[in-house]
């Protein structure tokens, strides 16, 4: 359970360790740059088959960002497109023999819900101004403020938990499964983990939009 | 027991390298790629509205110049129907003149064939009546009683022709 919990260290780089998870990080990462590197080399004005995917895939994520916080699309685009692309990948990462998924390390959860942390004070000042921002935690009253810092600091731990909840969860169901009959048993949980992996990126996703928006929106908190 | 360790910093440093390696390779070509179909639809769509434009503008140009031409045409066929009515009443108006010189010269043929057969029988009236008067005189009387007679014969002969040339010059 310990090495479920915590991967296990593989080697130090640059007095850093680096687990298992962050080795199957660089192949997710080597696999999506790749894929983008290949598939966008030649963009057609008609687009072939793969672009049209990739094209769906961006115009989605621009929707999404649009719909929920508009005028802000190709702003938040980077950020939001990458969360979505590597926490689907990763997500499914697991289910590939001998690389564990990202997602399943809290390490990454937490990384990732640090740089949306990070991200919404960065594109909230960006976009209104450090005093018009700092003057959001306190409204609607100044004794809100340390509400508003103590929401921002749990729904971050929220964000990692329930991410890492589901993967990890749905991993260890997969190995015990595994465990009991390796053949037929896994196979409608690894089936259902694609989708519920699906379904954790997309939830990532947009509560980082909602965040982001809520950010930038005159309006605050 | 969950452990956050060091691995953190460089999940975080992966992450955001990823970030900036996707914006690079996937976002920033597929945005082009976009923009740059929207703006090629946008330019084929103004194209097509000018080109729409310049048609319709073609085809007030054009309905204008049929207007135009209708107009030429009818009046061209109205100024046609005065010509051909001017010429018919020209034509009408010769043919008439020359009917009636026609006539005028059949008449005046005639007239001088008629005097010229008046003529030619009074002269024959003449001789035959002098003949026959010559005749009768001969065998019964004298010469001077014979030449007074002729010629109070051949006066009145004379007169009658005369007067019949009269009536039938009057016709």
């Amino acid at each position: 359970m310990e090495e479920v919990l915590n991967p296990h260290i593989l080697f130090w780089l640059f007095g850093l360790p680096v687990t298992k998870t962050v080795v199957s990080t660089w192949i997710v990462m080597g696999f999506l740059v790749l894929f983008s590197f290949l598939f966008t080399r030649k963009m057609r004005l008609i687009p072939t088959r793969l672009q049209n995917i990739l094209e769906l895939f961006v115009e989605a994520i621009l929707n999404l960002i649009e719909d929920m916080s508009p005028g802000n699309g190709r702003k938040f685009l980077p950020l939001v497109g990458t969360l979505a692309l590597f926490i689907g990948v990763s997500d499914i990462t697991g289910l590939v023999p001998g690389l564990k998924s990202p997602t399943s390390d809290f390490n990454t959860t937490f990384a990732l819900a640090l740089v949306v942390f990070f991200a919404v004070p960065y594109y909230g000042i960006r976009t209104r101004g450090l005093k018009n921002y700092v003057r959001s935690y306190f409204s609607p009253s100044p004794i809100l403020a340390p509400f508003h810092i103590i929401s921002e600091i749990t729904r971050t731990v929220s964000l990692a938990l329930r991410l890492f909840g589901n993967i990890m969860g749905e991993e260890t169901i997969i190995a015990i499964l595994f465990l009991l009959s390796p053949l037929f048993l896994p196979l409608p949980m690894m089936l259902f983990s694609i989708f519920t992996g699906v379904i954790q990126a997309y939830i990532f996703t947009v509560l980082t939009v909602v965040y982001l928006s809520a950010a930038v929106e005159s309006s605050g908190h | 027991m969950i452990r956050i360790d060091r691995s953190i910093i460089f999940q975080i440093i992966n992450f955001v390298a990823l970030v900036l390696l996707l914006l690079r390779f996937l976002f920033k070509p597929v945005v082009k790629a976009l923009d740059a179909r929207s703006n090629r639809i946008r330019e084929e769509l103004e194209h097509i509205e000018k080109e729409k434009q310049a048609l319709e503008e073609e085809r007030k140009k054009l309905e204008e110049e049929l207007k135009n031409l209708k107009q030429k045409y009818l009046e061209m066929l109205d100024q046609a129907n005065r010509e051909a009515q001017r010429i018919k009443e020209t034509i009408i108006q010769e043919a008439y003149q020359e009917a009636e010189k026609i006539k005028r010269d059949y008449e005046r043929r005639a007239q001088r064939e008629i005097e010229q057969v008046f003529a030619e029988l009074k002269e024959d009236i003449v001789e035959i009546s002098k003949e026959i008067v010559a005749r009768i005189l001969k065998a019964h009387l004298t010469p001077e009683v014979q030449t007074q007679i002729i010629e109070e014969m051949l006066e009145e002969a004379v007169r009658r022709l005369e007067a019949e040339m009269e009536i039938v010059h009057e016709r």
